[in-house]
C-alpha cells in the first residue's frame, strides 16, 4: 500500500463482541488508510462492521465488544497504544466525530451557544471570548441570525441546522480527521445537499480529512474520493470512487453496483444478491461471500483472500480476479 | 413464544426464587388439610400461650389455637382475597384503559379524571372509608382492594393503548376492514399484555398487604377466620409474653409479598423488548 | 388508460388546540386542494419533503384519515363520503404498504394469522383460505415455513414481503406503497422493486410509489409528482420531468439529489437555501416563494393553480414558461 502522506493507516484491524450466543467476529482483520485531505467512504449494508470500524478508531468500543487485534497509526502513534488520557486529547481535537441524529448528540437542555463554547473552553480562553467564538462558528455553518440562534435551545432548530450545529462544534478545534457516520441519514434531500457542500468546504478550507460511513451509495457518488467496500467483516474492495463505481472488481460490489436503481424500469431488472449475510458467530470459512457468489469455486471455500492491488490504487480481496 | 419464556425465566435468578416462594405458599394453601395438624378453631383453652413445642410448632394463640394452622389456614385466605381483588380490579382497570386510550375525546378525558382522582388517594384511607360505608367482612375487603386498585392499570393500560392504535399495523388492519372490537381485542390488548402480567404480580402483593392491614384494623376477616392480618392484630397485647404471635403470622405476609415482588421484578426483566414477547 | 382514482379538491387540516384553555385552534395545512388522476396499470411516484403531504395523501385515499373537505373516487364512487359495508368493499380494492417492516406487522400473530385475517374479516370461504395464503407466500419468494413463525424471526426483507403478500391476497386493484424500501439495505432493495415489478406485471397492479428517495422514484415510476408544503406543484411523466422540471422546486430538488454515478459530481447544483417551512402557517401565495430564486411580487400574493403547460406535464408556478435555468443545472443524458 502507497504510503505517501497517509494521515490515518489501520493495519489489520480486528474487533469482536462477547455475547451470550457465542463471540461475533465483527470486524476481522482490515487494513486501509486515509490521506491527508481525503474524503474516504467506508460502505456496505446493515451488520458489515462498518461502525464498528469507526467505533474503534475513537476508541469507543466497549462492552460486550473489544479490539483483538491490530494497530491504529495515526500521525505516528498507535491509537491503541495510548493510554486513555492521550486517547482523551485526541477525541475531539485532532479527530472527531458527528453521528446520524443530532438530537441525540445534543443537550436538550442547554443553549447551543454554551454548548458550542464548551467545545471551545476546553482550549482554555475566557467564557465570554468562547461565546463570541461559539457565534463565530454558527455564522460559518451558514446559519441565519447567528447571535439570535446562539441563544436558542435544540428544540428549536430543525433537523438541518442541528447537524451543521454538530458540525460547527465539532470542527471549531480544526481537526484533522472528522468521522461521519450517516450524517445525512435523518435529513431531508435538500438540506442533505446542503451539509454535503459544507463537509466538501471543510476538506478545501481547512484540510480535515473526512472518513464517511455510510450505506447511501449517492453520498459517497457525490463527495467521497476514495472507497472502500466491506462485507461481513471485512474489507472486500478499496479504490477511488471512479474505480469502484465503475469498474467494480470483486462479485459483491459487482452485484452492489449492479442493484442501484440508476436508471428506469423500462432499461431491465436489478441486479439482486442471492442469499443473505453469514452468520458471524461461526463466519463461512475461506472468503465470506462464497455462499452467495455466483462465481464462486471450491478454492473460495478454502482459501480466504488477501487485498490485492489490481490497478494503482484499485485493490481487491477475491482469488478470481474478476475484471 | 412460550419455551422462548420459559427457559429465558429458567436464567433468571430473581423470577426462579420469587416463583419458587410462590409455588411453596400455592402448595401450602392447597394441602392445607394435610399439613395442618389441627383446625384453624380449636381451642383448647387450657393450653393457651405456649411457646412453640413439638406439639404446636408456632406455639399456640390466647384461646389455645393452634398457631401454626392458623397461618396454615390463612394462606389460603391471602391467596383468595388477593387472587380475586386482583381479578376484579384488573378487569376494569383494563377496560377503562382500552376505552380510554381507543377511542380519546371525551370518554377518555372522563376516565381520566377519575382515574386520576383514585390514584391521588391513599389507598389504606381510601379502604378504610369503603370499608366502613359496607361494613366489614371478607367480601367487603375484597370490593374495597378492588375499588382503591383498577387505577394502576388504567394509566398503563390506556398509555400503551394510546401508542399502539397508530402503530402501522393497526393502520393495515383497519385498511382490510378490521372493525374497533377486533382490534382492541387482536391487535392492541395481546400487545400490552406484558405490561399488564407485570403489574398483575405487583397489585397481587398490595392486595395481599392491604387485606391483612384491614385485617389488622379488624375491619376485614371476622374472627374465627386466622387471616394473618388479624392473627397479628390478636397477638399485639400479647407481644411481650408470647410474642410468636406476632412474629409468624408476620413473617408468612413478608415471604408471600416478597416472592410476588420478586416474580414481578424477574417478569419485568424477561418481558424486555430485547425478547420482543 | 382508465382512470382508477380520481382526487378531487383534496384538503386535510388537522387542529391543535393551544392556549392555556385550548381555546385557540391552529391548523396544520398538510394537504390543501389537491387534485390528481391515476390511471389503471400506472405507477405514480410522489416525491418531496418533510411536511409536504405525501405521507397523508397515500393514507386519505384509503381513509385512513378523514379528509376535511374534497372527493376521491375509485372507479367512480367516492370513497371520502363512504362508510360501513360500502367502505369495506372499496378498501378490498386498494391496500397499503408501509416504511417500517417490523411495525407493519403484528408482534403477537403468526404471519399465517396476518395473511388469513383479510381474508376471514372479507368472507372468503374457510375451504379457500389456506390455499389463498399459500399462494400469496410463493408469489412474493417465500417459504411455507416461514408461516408459522413470528415477525421478530424473519429479517427486515422478508418482514416486508409479508407485508406486500397481505396487501395482495385480496387480489386490489391499487396499492399505496409508502417508503416501502427506505428501511432497506440496497440489495434487499432491489429484490423488493423486482418483486414489486412483478407483481404488477402479473396482477395488473396500479402502484402509487411514495419516497423521497429521487433514484427509486426514478426507476419504479411512470408519472412522477412532486409536492411540497401540501400542494402538488408538478407532474409529469418521468422522462420529461428529469429532462425539463418546470417549478424551480423540481428543479432544486433533482439538482440537489445524489447521482448514483461520480461523473456528474462537480455538476452545477442548485442548492437551495432555506428548509422546507411549517404547515401550520404557510407562506401567502406561492408557498414556495421564500426559498425561490425567481419570485416576483405575484408570487407572494397569488397561490399558482396546477395548469397543463405541455401534453401531460403539469406544473403551479406563475412563471414556468419564464424560468431558463433547466441547462445549467440538469447534466444532458441523465440517468444513464
Amino acid at each position: 500500500m502507497t504510503t505517501e502522506k497517509d494521515l490515518l493507516s489501520i493495519n489489520n484491524l480486528s474487533v469482536s463482541y462477547n455475547t451470550s450466543a457465542g463471540i461475533v467476529s465483527a470486524v476481522e482483520g482490515i487494513n486501509f488508510s486515509i490521506k491527508e485531505k481525503e474524503i474516504f467512504a467506508l460502505v456496505g449494508e446493515s451488520g458489515c462492521g462498518k461502525s464498528t470500524t469507526a467505533y474503534a478508531l475513537m476508541r469507543l468500543i466497549s462492552e460486550p465488544g473489544e479490539i483483538t487485534g491490530g494497530n491504529i497509526i495515526f500521525q505516528d502513534q498507535d491509537l491503541l497504544s495510548l493510554s486513555h488520557k492521550e486517547m482523551f486529547n485526541i477525541r475531539g481535537k485532532k479527530i472527531s466525530m458527528i453521528f446520524q441524529n443530532p438530537l441525540d448528540s445534543l443537550n436538550p437542555v442547554v443553549q447551543i451557544g454554551s454548548q458550542v463554547s464548551e467545545a471551545i473552553v476546553l482550549d482554555k480562553i475566557s467564557k465570554k471570548a468562547a461565546w463570541k467564538k461559539a457565534v463565530e462558528i454558527i455564522k460559518e455553518v451558514k446559519i441565519p441570525d447567528p447571535d439570535e440562534r446562539a441563544n436558542s435551545y435544540p428544540f428549536e432548530l430543525s433537523g438541518g441546522m442541528r447537524q451543521r450545529v454538530m458540525i460547527g462544534m465539532m470542527i471549531s478545534r480544526k481537526p484533522k480527521l472528522l468521522i461521519a457516520d450517516e450524517p445525512t441519514t435523518a435529513l431531508d434531500v435538500t438540506v442533505q445537499a446542503q451539509i454535503l457542500e459544507i463537509i466538501k468546504d471543510l476538506k478545501e478550507e481547512i484540510g480535515t480529512s473526512i472518513l464517511l460511513i455510510t450505506h447511501n451509495f449517492g453520498i459517497v457518488a457525490e463527495i467521497a474520493d476514495r472507497v472502500a467496500v466491506m462485507y461481513a467483516g471485512k474489507i472486500v474492495e478499496i479504490g477511488d470512487v471512479f474505480q469502484i463505481f465503475e469498474k467494480p472488481c470483486h462479485p459483491y460490489t459487482q452485484l452492489l453496483m449492479g442493484s442501484l436503481p440508476r436508471a428506469n424500469k423500462k432499461e431491465g431488472r436489478l441486479k439482486t444478491i442471492f442469499g443473505s449475510v453469514p452468520n458471524l458467530i461461526k463466519p463461512p470459512k475461506g472468503c465470506r461471500f462464497h455462499e452467495r457468489c455466483p462465481y464462486s469455486k471450491k478454492e473460495c471455500q478454502e482459501i480466504e483472500p488477501t487485498m490485492v492491488e489490481i490497478e494503482k490504487g484499485h485493490l481487491c480481496a477475491c482469488i478470481l480476479m474478476r475484471k | 413464544m412460550i419455551k422462548n419464556f420459559i427457559s429465558e425465566g429458567l436464567k433468571n435468578k430473581t423470577f426462579c426464587i420469587g416463583f419458587f416462594i410462590f409455588i411453596s405458599v400455592l402448595l401450602i394453601a392447597v394441602f392445607a388439610d394435610i399439613i395442618a395438624p389441627y383446625t384453624y378453631n380449636e381451642m383448647e383453652i387450657t393450653n393457651k400461650l405456649t411457646n412453640p413445642n413439638q406439639q404446636h410448632l408456632f406455639g399456640t394463640d390466647r384461646y389455645g389455637r393452634d398457631l401454626f394452622s392458623r397461618v396454615v389456614y390463612g394462606s389460603r385466605i391471602a391467596l383468595k382475597v388477593g387472587l380475586i381483588a386482583v381479578l376484579i380490579e384488573s378487569f376494569i382497570g383494563i377496560s377503562l384503559g382500552l376505552l380510554a386510550g381507543y377511542y380519546g375525546g371525551i370518554n377518555d378525558r372522563i376516565i381520566l379524571f377519575i382515574t386520576d382522582l383514585i390514584w391521588s388517594m391513599p389507598p389504606i384511607i381510601l379502604a378504610l372509608a369503603i370499608i366502613t360505608m359496607l361494613g366489614p367482612s371478607l367480601n367487603n375487603v375484597v370490593i374495597s382492594i378492588a375499588v382503591v386498585s383498577w387505577a394502576q392499570f388504567t394509566k398503563i393500560v390506556r398509555a400503551k393503548t394510546q401508542s399502539l392504535k397508530n402503530m402501522p399495523f393497526v393502520e393495515a388492519a383497519r385498511a382490510f376492514g378490521e372493525n374497533d372490537f377486533n382490534i382492541i381485542f387482536r391487535y392492541i390488548l395481546p400487545n400490552v399484555m406484558p405490561s399488564i402480567i407485570v403489574i398483575t404480580t405487583l397489585a397481587l402483593p398490595s392486595a395481599i398487604l392491604l387485606t391483612s392491614s384491614l385485617g389488622f384494623l379488624g375491619l376485614g376477616a371476622q374472627p374465627p377466620l386466622p387471616d394473618w392480618g388479624v392473627i397479628l392484630s390478636n397477638g399485639i397485647p400479647f407481644i411481650r409474653k408470647a410474642p410468636w404471635i406476632t412474629i409468624f403470622p408476620g413473617l408468612a405476609i413478608a415471604y408471600t409479598v416478597l416472592g410476588f415482588n420478586l416474580i414481578g421484578e424477574g417478569l419485568r426483566d424477561i418481558l424486555d423488548p430485547k425478547l420482543k414477547i | 388508460m382508465e382512470k382508477i382514482i380520481e382526487i378531487r379538491d383534496l384538503k386535510k387540516y388537522f387542529s391543535l388546540k393551544k392556549g392555556l384553555f385550548k381555546k385557540k385552534i391552529i391548523y396544520i395545512k398538510a394537504l390543501d386542494d389537491i387534485s390528481l388522476d391515476i390511471h389503471e396499470g400506472e405507477t405514480i411516484g410522489l416525491v418531496g419533503e418533510s411536511g409536504c403531504g405525501k405521507t397523508t395523501l397515500g393514507r386519505s385515499i384509503l381513509k385512513l384519515i378523514e379528509p376535511t373537505s374534497g372527493s376521491i373516487f375509485f372507479n367512480g364512487s367516492d370513497i371520502s363520503k363512504a362508510s360501513g359495508e360500502s367502505l369495506k368493499e372499496l378498501r378490498k380494492k386498494m391496500s397499503i404498504v408501509f416504511q417500517d417492516p417490523f411495525s407493519s406487522l403484528n408482534p403477537r400473530s403468526t404471519i399465517r394469522t396476518a395473511l388469513a385475517r383479510p381474508l376471514i374479516i372479507n368472507g372468503v370461504k374457510t375451504e379457500m383460505i389456506d390455499s389463498m395464503i399459500k399462494e400469496v407466500i410463493r408469489k412474493v419468494n417465500l417459504g411455507e415455513e416461514l408461516l408459522l413463525r413470528y415477525p421478530h424471526q424473519l429479517s427486515g426483507g422478508q418482514q416486508q414481503r409479508v407485508s406486500i403478500a397481505r396487501a395482495i391476497i385480496l387480489k386490489p386493484k391499487l396499492l399505496i406503497l409508502d417508503e416501502p424500501t427506505s428501511s432497506l439495505d440496497i440489495s434487499v432493495q432491489a429484490q423488493i422493486l423486482n418483486l414489486l415489478l412483478d407483481l404488477q406485471e402479473e396482477y395488473g397492479l396500479t402502484y402509487l410509489f411514495i419516497s423521497h428517495d429521487l433514484n427509486v422514484v426514478n426507476y419504479i415510476s411512470d408519472r412522477i409528482g412532486v409536492m411540497y408544503l401540501g400542494k402538488l406543484i408538478e407532474l409529469a411523466p418521468v422522462d420529461e420531468i428529469n429532462t425539463n422540471p418546470r417549478h424551480p422546486y423540481t428543479l432544486g430538488l433533482f439538482s440537489s439529489s445524489p447521482i448514483l454515478s461520480p461523473k456528474y459530481r462537480k455538476r452545477k447544483k442548485l442548492i437551495l437555501a432555506g428548509e422546507p417551512g411549517s404547515t401550520i402557517n404557510p407562506p401567502t401565495g406561492c408557498r414556495f416563494h421564500p426559498r425561490c430564486p425567481h419570485a416576483e411580487d405575484i408570487c407572494k400574493t397569488e397561490l399558482p393553480e396546477l395548469r397543463k403547460i405541455k401534453e401531460h406535464h403539469w406544473v403551479a408556478c406563475h412563471r414556468a414558461e419564464k424560468i431558463n435555468d433547466v441547462k445549467k443545472y440538469l447534466p444532458l443524458n441523465l440517468r444513464d
